[in-house]
Parts: structure tokens; C-alpha cells; sequence
């Protein structure tokens, strides 16, 4: 057992399930969603594998698998798994046998969906455990080709424009990432794009901020963080009920994943000195995506904004800079990953009995489909943070350590609780209580394949809800250590910053923090009331 | 009595000038092939007398292929020139738009 | 040069282009004595040819040492053998994707095939070429095949109007490069490259000699369709018949680079300073003209034609952050040409195969035909897409690996021109995704139109080159080790 390549195996099976449906014939609609599932199934069981395989404890990276594939320029095939991305790695391979479930109807260009499917899981897995930079790189825009087919082909209305969107964003994003790969490679003395190679440069403070900023276009766009939101509502919306379960659940922890992973250990003191600005950010995310999500009149629209709202806690756990924010932001990432999935997934079969996404079509939806409410209850309830359920395991330590380092950003963040609690509650209130009208009327309940894809979600997260302790305690070392090395920059450093970052918040911080925060908050209030 | 290189090449200069200029002004094929024509030619000039300055064979062996590959390059530049008068009864360069972006 | 030592001749080193030659003559005499369709069987003859040339080739490598002929000016070294089995696998795949298309139109196929492998015979001369004479008569003989095939639609006068427009650009740059090589004879007093590069580092710059190298890179800027000398591409493009459009995008494209790698890494490498720097503005403007102008276009030869103007563009890169001295540099500079070109010729024939098969229903070439191709001929619309995705460098397709050289060699000169071209890269790189994507959105996400076409049915010869190709664009991309090896081993810098 521990002699098998596991994390291979993790990225092969997938991708070659893509080769084998792909040799299908198209008309054969049974046996591809059947070789799909039982595929994902096996993936899930690799990654069961590697989860049982992972010794806790440790803060490196582990079951390392390691092979060269340009030599001349260093190149290699490096896996491992640490703490951050195991819990990654699970969620994505949860998702998979989830995803090809709720896709089981998936007539219209049956083979091509499920190619699609198969490699974006491949992609997205290797994307977690890559440890080269230039593999990174490579999985990190090779899941580009399979999405932009997922939202065009499989999309809505406005699909094409959608996912050209999706596609060229992420695309800028990931270029001027290789660009500074390639300079860290340069700098690094041309010896190689392994990660711990290019780990802990001696950099000087502009290079590690334009360095920081290249990185921070990958990873922000895929966040995504304000101001470069604006692909996600459109993609989200236009895509199939998979993609944005894809979209939502893996795709964009990505972002979040690429902070804890390069960003911080790499770029220490540019990492303190942009740590407010990327806490503003944060707050302004978390702020936004709120405000505008309860103005949404389309309830997918509303996730999707209530998506970029919860992601903006990833950012300030990411960068609060102490061990309580860090590990809460993975584990909201993989919170927000549950419930926004589950809640993409149920928006999903009642649009497939309507074909109609507006909030005003619906009244009284609980009383018509008594399982199908709870169920959206629950996720709903996970998703704005009630306490015992999972949402409020991963957002409590980043406001923890938010109010840690800057507590105004913390007070706002906590703002930002209370309204996903209204606006979540109000469309809530609007579909499903009530008389039983509009479209809600013979509404069909769902049907036990649809309650048996969402049923794994919901008892997970009641599971993490009561006892989130096997999940804190995988992130803990891997995050302890990071912050540590992050701090120990710090001090040596001893930058202005240092003070309010490490717990001795003073007057300055706020001053820093104040403007920005301030005025794109009221600008924001603008828009929203406009 | 000898006439010092230095007017051999300038000679020459003027001669590709005059080509150049030609090549790019005039608008009717023919002539522009003429123009083409005494570009190579003043290249032949240069060659020559570069090769009695260096005292070495190898600009006129140059200028040799120069005037074999020259008159291959109007072989070929006339049967197009033919050929396209038979479709449009015109030489004119200008006149040529059927393509455009 | 020694007349006694001018007239040595090595036929083991001249196997491979005797070979060709040897073909082009048979393709012309057997045409004779063939009729009516039988004409067709011309084609075989000079694929034969050409994988004669090629074994001889292996055998050249295998042997490995270093022979010359006609004394230095015909040498066989790594990188010589390097480009002779590129071309030969080019000239392989082009006669595939000519065979049903000539044999359809039936009309002058023994003079077509020979005028091909002529053109071949100039480009297996062009990387053994150091000699300023034996580079020109190669040059030549690539391009004076290339004006009569642009022109061989003879009945189609947009056919005619390009081929002139070709022709008239190719004798006025040559003409240009002339004037540019006499000037540099006259100021070193020798037509060997290696010479040149001697005397040019021993004596100092004359501004007259810098012009001259300018002219020189000019002539194969022509040959490259880099911006200012492109304008004869799209129209040439467009009108010649497809095959040849492939053989001009990639395999006449691939030689005026050679040509221009020789000339500028050898010859001119001291005065790199001057001419390094004017091929990094031409590559900037190249690659962002051809893109922005592909945008727009509609007929999807022309699209490819900018396309291929653009990537003319990202090869020029590696040129222009040439130092002199910087051996380490400049070997990686070399390299990445290599990686390049090798994946784009791989790339573009493959693309130029697919529209030669989905042509044969629709002859207008226009992008709109491509709509519903994806339920009509899945197979050809994969490849069609792995093309275009791999052109514009999204991995894991190769490329991503031609790419990713460019950016490396961009980025190690460390230069602020460096700096420029790799971010002038990465801007381009998303322009042409923009309209590489549209043709991928035409052929899948669009319905065909009524009544449905029937399916693009390629035939053997297309068929196996679109497959094949589609392979090797994902297999380079894995094997990528296999390539930048290859093209290590092929580095040709000046001595010293």
C-alpha cells in the first residue's frame, strides 16, 4: 500500500477515465456515465487512501513522489501533500462521483461533458499537489480548455460570452505568474522550478513586491478578490449546474490555496507590507459580494455574489498572518466549497424542472417540496455561519484572528456575517414561505438520485459543524509553521507593519487601513443602491 | 591611368538608389522588374570591384551566381506577368485588387 | 577560397539533398509518361524521394562526424542534420496533405512536385550553408519555386495577383540582402561566416557595415513575413493553392530562420549590439500586427496567415536578446529558436491539413463553415482544436513548451528589452487566443447550417497527417525533454 504512487494514481485515473470515454462511442450515453462514475468513485477511494495515509502531525509535505521531465532546464515531476492541500484534495475528489451524479440526465453532447468533467478533475487534483512550479503552471491552465467547454458548450443564454470571459482572465492572471515563475527561476540560480528550491530567495523588498503582485494576478482573478470579480457572477450564472458546483467547490480555492502556498513563504516581507492592504480587500470582498448579493433578483446570481462575499474571508484568514486566521481560512475554503456546492446543486434541480432562475417566480416551495426545502434550509444556514454547522467552523477563527491583527477589519468582516444572514434568509423567505404559487405550483419534490447527491454534502457538514477537530488538526502544523516563517521575516525585517500585524495593533494600522476600506465601501453603496 | 574604386562604388550606390526608388514609384511590373534588373546589377558592380580591392576571386564568383539567379528570377517573373496580362489585359501593378484585407 | 579544395567533394554528406534532387528529376521525367489520373502517382515518387533523403540523414547522425563538401561552404554538423530531418518531415507531411488536393485538380502535378522538392533541395542546403555565396543560391532556390507554386491556380487571378505580389517582394528583398552581403565581402574581404565574425570583432564598427548587416537581416526578414516585409503574406497566402500556403507558412518560413540563425548567431554575433535591439522592435511590432489583424479576419486561410505573421514574431524573440560574448546566453537563445520552430511547424501543418479537408466541401474557406464541425466530423474538430489551442500556448500541447522557451531565454537575458519582449509575449499570447478561440467556438458551440453539410470526409493520405500530427502536438508536449535535446545538440554559435 504505501509503496503505491498514490498521489499519481490520484491525478491518472481520472484523466485516463477522460481517454477511455473519449474512445467511446458517442451514442453510448450508459456506459460513459457509468465508466465516469465508477472512475470518480475510484479517484474518491485513492484520495480515502491518501487521507488515511497522511500522518498527522507533520507540517511537510508527504507521500512525495519525485521524477524528472526537462532536465536541461530543471524541470520536474514533484507531488506531495501537506496539511493545506489534503483537505483541498479531498473536497475535490468528494465532488467528483457528486458531480457525475447530478449530470446522470446529461443527454445533449453526453461524451464531451463527461471528457470535460474527467479532465478538469484530473487538472484541478494535480493543480494541489504539484510542487514544481512549472507543472503548477502547467495544470493551472490546462483546467482553461475543459471549463471554457464545460460554460460554452453547456452553458445559458449568454454562455459564449461567459466563458470567453472566464477563459482570458484567468489566462492574464497565469501569464504574468510565469513570468515571475521565471524570474524566481532566474534569481534562484537557474537551478530549477522545485518548490522548496525557489523557497526563502534572498529578494529585495521591489523585487518581492512586484513579484508578490504578478502572483497576487494569478491568484486574486481566481479568488477572486475585488475588483477583479467581475468574470465570476457571469460564469457562475451562465454555466451548467455542474460547472458552477465545479466552479465553486474547487476551482476557486485555487486562488485561496495559491496564497497559503507561494505567495506568503515566498514573498515574506512583501506579504507584511500589502498585509493591510490585502486585509482591505478582504473586507471590501466580504462587504460587496454581500451587498450586492441581496439586491440580486436571479438566485444563482445571488450564490454567486454570496461566493466572492465568503471568499473574501479566505483572504483575510490568509493574510491576517497568525495561526487562528490561516487554519480557519482553510477550512472555510473547504466550508465554502460544501455549501456553495450544495447550494449551486439544489438551485440546479429546481432550474431543471422550471427553467427559470428568478427569486419573484417562486412562493411557498417548502410547503410544495417539503425535502427539497429542508434540504436548502440546512445549506443555507451552513452557508451564512449558524453555529453547528460547518460554515461557522472555518468564518469564527478568521474573524478570531482577524480582530487579532486589525480589528477594524475584523468588526466589518463580522458585518459581513450578519448581512449573508439577511440576504440569505430573505430570499429564503421569499421562494419557500408563503402560499404555493407562481412556478413553486406542482413542483415535483427531488427524486432519490437528487437527494442522494446532496445528502453526502449536508451530513458532512453537520459533521464538521460538531466536531471540526480531524480537519484542524491536519491544517495546524503545515499553517503553524508558515505563519512562523513568515513572522521570523518579520522580525528580522522589523518592518513598520510588524507591530499591528503580530498582535500589538496601534492607531497606525487603522490609519493605513481606514481610507481605502472607507471609500470603496461608500462606493460600493452607490452602486448598490444605483 | 586608373580610375580609383571609391567611383566604382559610388557608381554602384547611386545605380541601387535608382532601382530602389524605381522599384517602389513606378507602378507598371515591366518596369519594375527593370528597376529590380539594375539593382543587381549595381550589386554585380560592388561585388567586382570589392573583389579587385580585397585581391581575392570570391565577390566575382558571387557576381556570377548573381547573374544566374537573376536570370532565373525573370523567367519565372515574366511567365506571372504573361500569365496575369491573359486574365486582365494590364500590366498595372496598381490595378491589382482582387485581394485586399 | 582555394579552387583545389573548392572542387573536394563528399558524397556521403551530399546523400540527402541528391536524393531530393534526384527525385524532382524523376517526378518530371515519369509525369511524361503518365496520363489522365495516373498523373497522380508522381506523388509517391517523391515521398520516396524524400524518405530516401531521410534515411540517408539517419545515416549522416549515426555516423556523426562532422563532413564537408565544396571546402567549408557545405559542412554536415548537428545542426545541419537537425533542420535537413525537420525539413524532410515537413516535405513528408506536405506532399501527404498535396496528393488528393493536386489529384482532384489534376493540372501540372509533375511540375508542382518538382518545383516542391527543388524548394526542399534549397532548404536542405540552407543549414549546411556557411558560406555567404551558398546561403544566397539556397535562399534563391527555396524562394524560386515558391513564386511559380503561389501562382499555380493560373486560372484564378486572385492566384496570379499573389504570386506577383510574392515575386516582387522576394526579388526586391533579395536584391536587398545582395547589396547588404557585397558590402559585407567588401569590408571583410571573405564570404565565409566564420570569417566575417573573425574580422568583424577585430575591427571596429563602420557605420556603413552596420547598415549593410541590416540589410542582410532585412532580405530573411522577408523570408520570414516579419513586419515591415509581411505585406506579400496574407494576399500570397490566400490565393496559392492550400498545400503550398502550408509549405510557404511553415516550411519556407522555417528556412528564411535558418538562414537568419546562421547569419545573425555566426556572422554577425559582434555586432549583436546594433541588430539585436531592431529585431526586438520587428518582433514586438510582428507578433501585435499579426494578431490584432487576425482578429478580424473572416476566411480562415487569411486567419491563419496572420496567425503565422504573428508567430513569426515570438521566434524573432530569442534573436534580440543576443549579446555578444554571452555564449551561455546565446546557446539558449539558439535552443529556443529551435524548440520554436520544430512545435509550430508540427502545430500549423496540422492546421493548414484541416482546412485542406473541410475546403474540399466548402471552397469558400470561410470561418463560418467551420459551424457545427464538431457534430459533423468530431474527429477532425478535435485535432482542429488541439492545433489552435497549441498554437496559441495553452498546455499541456507543445505549444505551451515553444512558448515557454521564447519566455525563458526573454526573461535570462534579464535585460529591460528582455523584460518588454516576455510581457509583449504574454499580451500576444491572449490576443490570439481571442480569435483561435472563436474558430474553437465556431466549430463546436455553433449549429451547422441547414441543410447540414454532409461530413468532411479527409481520405487516407489527410487523414493520417491530421492524426498523426495531433499525436505528436500532445506527444512533444510530454516527450518535451526529447525536444529541447534535440535542439541543445543543434546549437551553432560562433567560436570563441
Amino acid at each position: 500500500m504505501a509503496d503505491l504512487p498514490l498521489l499519481t494514481l490520484l491525478i491518472a485515473v481520472p484523466a485516463a477515465v477522460a481517454v477511455l470515454v473519449a474512445a467511446m462511442p458517442r451514442h453510448a450515453v450508459g456506459p460513459i456515465r457509468s465508466v465516469s462514475l465508477v472512475g470518480s468513485l475510484v479517484t474518491l477511494g485513492i484520495a480515502v487512501a491518501i487521507v488515511a495515509a497522511f500522518e498527522v502531525g507533520q507540517p511537510g509535505f508527504q507521500l512525495e513522489e519525485q521524477a524528472a521531465w526537462i532536465p536541461q532546464w530543471g524541470i520536474s515531476y514533484r507531488l506531495g501533500v501537506d496539511g493545506i492541500s489534503l483537505l483541498l484534495v479531498g473536497l475535490t475528489a468528494f465532488f467528483m462521483p457528486l458531480v457525475v451524479l447530478a449530470a446522470w440526465h446529461q443527454q445533449e453532447r453526453a461524451k464531451g461533458f463527461f471528457v470535460s468533467l474527467m479532465a478538469m478533475g484530473a487538472a484541478m487534483l494535480g493543480v494541489f499537489l504539484a510542487l514544481d512550479l512549472i507543472l503548477f503552471y502547467v495544470l493551472f491552465e490546462a483546467m482553461l480548455v475543459p471549463m471554457y467547454a464545460l460554460i460554452g458548450i453547456w452553458g445559458g443564454k449568454q454562455r459564449r460570452y461567459a466563458a470567453i470571459k472566464f477563459f482570458l482572465y484567468t489566462l492574464i492572471g497565469g501569464l504574468l505568474m510565469l513570468v515571475a515563475i521565471l524570474y524566481l527561476y532566474w534569481s534562484a540560480g537557474a537551478q530549477g522550478f522545485d518548490y522548496d528550491l525557489l523557497r526563502g530567495l534572498d529578494l529585495t523588498g521591489t523585487e518581492q513586491l512586484w513579484l508578490f503582485l504578478a502572483f497576487f494576478a494569478a491568484f486574486g482573478i481566481k479568488v477572486p478578490i475585488f475588483p477583479f470579480h467581475t468574470w465570476l457572477p457571469d460564469a457562475h450564472t451562465e454555466a451548467p449546474t455542474v460547472g458552477s458546483v465545479i466552479l465553486a467547490a474547487v476551482l476557486l480555492k485555487i486562488g485561496g490555496y495559491g496564497f497559503l502556498r507561494f505567495s506568503l513563504p515566498y514573498f515574506p516581507e512583501a506579504t507584511l507590507t500589502l498585509a493591510p492592504w490585502m486585509l482591505a480587500l478582504g473586507v471590501i470582498g466580504v462587504l460587496y459580494g454581500a451587498l450586492v448579493a441581496m439586491v440580486q433578483r436571479d438566485i444563482k446570481r445571488l450564490i454567486a455574489y454570496s461566493s466572492v462575499s465568503h471568499l473574501g474571508f479566505v483572504v483575510l484568514g490568509a493574510f491576517a498572518l497568525n495561526q487562528t486566521g490561516a487554519a480557519g481560512s482553510v477550512v472555510q475554503m473547504v466550508n465554502h466549497g460544501l455549501s456553495t456546492g450544495a447550494l449551486f446543486l439544489l438551485v440546479g434541480f429546481l432550474y431543471d424542472r422550471t427553467h427559470d432562475r428568478a427569486i419573484a417566480s417562486y412562493s411557498g416551495i417548502m410547503r410544495a417540496t417539503p425535502v427539497f426545502g429542508g434540504l436548502f434550509l440546512v445549506t443555507a444556514m451552513s452557508s451564512l455561519a449558524l453555529p453547528g454547522l460547518n460554515g461557522f467552523t472555518g468564518e469564527f477563527p478568521i474573524l478570531l484572528g482577524t480582530f487579532e491583527a486589525l480589528p477594524l477589519a475584523g468588526v466589518l468582516a463580522t458585518l459581513g456575517v450578519i448581512l449573508a444572514a439577511i440576504y440569505l434568509l430573505w430570499a429564503y423567505q421569499r421562494m419557500f414561505h408563503g402560499p404555493v404559487e407562481g412556478r413553486a405550483v406542482g413542483l415535483t419534490d427531488l427524486t432519490p438520485r437528487e437527494v442522494g447527491v446532496v445528502a453526502p454534502i449536508v451530513v458532512l457538514m453537520l459533521v464538521i459543524g460538531v466536531y471540526p477537530g480531524p480537519l484542524y488538526e491536519r491544517v495546524n502544523p503545515t499553517v503553524e509553521a508558515l505563519v512562523d516563517e513568515v513572522v521570523a521575516v518579520a522580525e528580522d525585517a522589523d518592518l513598520a507593519t510588524l507591530r499591528h500585524l503580530t498582535g500589538d495593533a496601534g492607531a497606525d494600522a487603522e490609519l493605513v487601513i481606514d481610507p481605502p476600506a472607507d471609500d470603496e465601501v461608500a462606493v460600493d453603496d452607490e452602486e448598490v443602491s444605483r | 591611368m586608373s580610375v580609383p574604386a571609391g567611383y566604382y562604388l559610388i557608381l554602384a550606390a547611386a545605380l541601387f538608389s535608382i532601382g530602389a526608388v524605381g522599384v517602389l514609384i513606378r507602378r507598371s511590373v515591366i518596369v519594375m522588374f527593370m528597376c529590380v534588373e539594375l539593382m543587381l546589377n549595381s550589386v554585380n558592380l560592388t561585388l567586382v570591384t570589392f573583389a579587385r580591392i580585397q585581391a581575392n576571386l570570391d565577390g566575382q564568383v558571387l557576381a556570377f551566381f548573381v547573374i544566374v539567379v537573376a536570370a532565373a528570377e525573370v523567367v519565372v517573373g515574366l511567365a506571372l506577368v504573361v500569365n496575369l496580362f491573359r486574365l486582365r489585359a494590364s500590366t498595372d501593378a496598381d490595378g491589382v485588387g482582387a485581394l485586399r484585407a | 577560397m582555394d579552387v583545389d579544395q573548392a572542387t573536394q567533394i563528399d558524397l556521403f554528406a551530399l546523400a540527402p539533398e541528391l536524393a531530393v534532387l534526384g527525385a524532382s528529376l524523376l517526378v518530371l521525367l515519369i509525369e511524361l509518361f503518365l496520363h489522365g489520373p495516373r498523373k497522380r502517382f508522381v506523388n509517391p515518387i517523391a515521398v520516396l524521394g524524400v524518405l530516401v533523403a531521410f534515411g540517408f540523414v539517419v545515416a549522416l547522425w549515426l555516423d556523426g562526424a562532422q563532413r564537408s563538401s565544396f571546402g567549408q561552404m557545405f559542412v554536415v554538423d548537428d545542426y545541419a542534420l537537425a533542420f535537413k530531418g525537420f525539413f524532410l518531415a515537413v516535405a513528408l507531411f506536405v506532399l501527404l496533405i498535396s496528393y488528393r488536393y493536386f489529384s482532384e485538380i489534376r493540372t501540372f502535378q509533375g511540375e508542382y512536385y518538382f518545383l516542391m522538392l527543388a524548394a526542399f533541395l534549397g532548404m536542405m542546403l540552407m543549414p549546411s550553408a556557411r558560406d555567404l555565396v551558398m546561403l544566397f543560391i539556397a535562399l534563391e532556390l527555396v524562394s524560386v519555386p515558391g513564386f511559380i507554386m503561389a501562382g499555380l491556380r493560373k486560372f484564378d487571378l486572385r492566384s496570379n495577383e499573389g504570386a506577383m505580389k510574392f515575386f516582387l517582394f522576394g526579388v526586391l528583398s533579395a536584391a536587398v540582402l545582395l547589396f547588404g552581403l557585397s558590402i559585407v565581402y567588401g569590408f571583410t574581404g571573405t564570404t565565409t561566416l566564420e570569417g566575417v565574425a573573425a574580422s568583424l570583432s577585430a575591427g571596429e564598427a563602420n557605420p556603413l557595415l552596420l547598415a549593410a548587416t541590416l540589410f542582410v537581416i532585412a532580405g530573411f526578414g522577408f523570408k520570414v513575413s516579419a513586419v515591415p516585409f509581411h505585406f506579400w503574406a496574407p494576399d500570397t497566402y490566400e490565393g496559392a493553392p492550400i498545400p503550398v500556403t502550408a509549405f510557404l507558412a511553415v516550411a519556407s518560413k522555417a528556412a528564411g530562420f535558418a538562414g537568419l540563425l546562421q547569419v545573425t548567431f555566426v556572422a554577425f554575433e559582434p555586432l549583436a549590439d546594433v541588430w539585436a535591439p531592431v529585431l526586438g522592435v520587428v518582433a514586438i511590432l510582428t507578433m501585435t500586427l499579426g494578431n490584432l489583424t487576425a482578429l478580424t479576419q473572416t476566411n480562415m486561410v487569411r486567419l491563419l496567415a496572420y496567425s503565422s505573421v504573428a508567430h513569426a514574431g515570438y521566434v524573432l524573440v530569442p534573436f534580440a536578446v543576443v549579446q555578444p560574448g554571452d555564449a551561455a546566453l546565446n546557446a539558449d537563445a539558439f535552443s529556443a529558436v529551435l524548440v520554436y520552430l520544430f512545435a509550430y511547424g508540427a502545430m500549423n501543418i496540422g492546421a493548414f491539413a484541416v482546412v485542406i479537408a473541410v475546403a474540399r466541401r466548402h471552397p469558400g474557406r470561410r470561418v463560418s463553415d467551420y459551424a457545427g464541425l464538431g457534430q459533423r466530423s468530431p474527429g477532425l474538430a478535435v485535432a482542429l482544436t488541439t492545433f489552435l489551442v497549441s498554437l496559441g500556448g495553452i498546455p499541456p500541447l507543445v505549444g505551451f513548451v515553444a512558448k515557454l522557451a521564447v519566455f525563458f531565454v526573454a526573461v535570462e537575458a534579464g535585460t529591460t528589452l528582455g523584460i518588454v519582449l516576455a510581457a509583449a509575449v504574454a499580451i500576444n499570447t491572449v490576443i490570439s487566443l481571442v480569435y483561435y478561440l472563436r474558430v474553437a467556438r465556431v466549430v463546436w458551440m455553433e449549429e451547422a447550417p441547414e441543410p447540414e453539410p454532409e461530413p468532411v470526409q479527409p481520405g487516407l493520405a489527410l487523414g493520417f497527417t491530421v492524426g498523426g500530427l495531433a499525436v505528436v502536438t500532445v506527444a512533444l508536449f510530454v516527450l518535451a525533454p526529447l525536444l529541447w535535446g534535440a535542439a541543445d545538440q543543434a546549437v551553432l554559435i560562433a567560436s570563441g
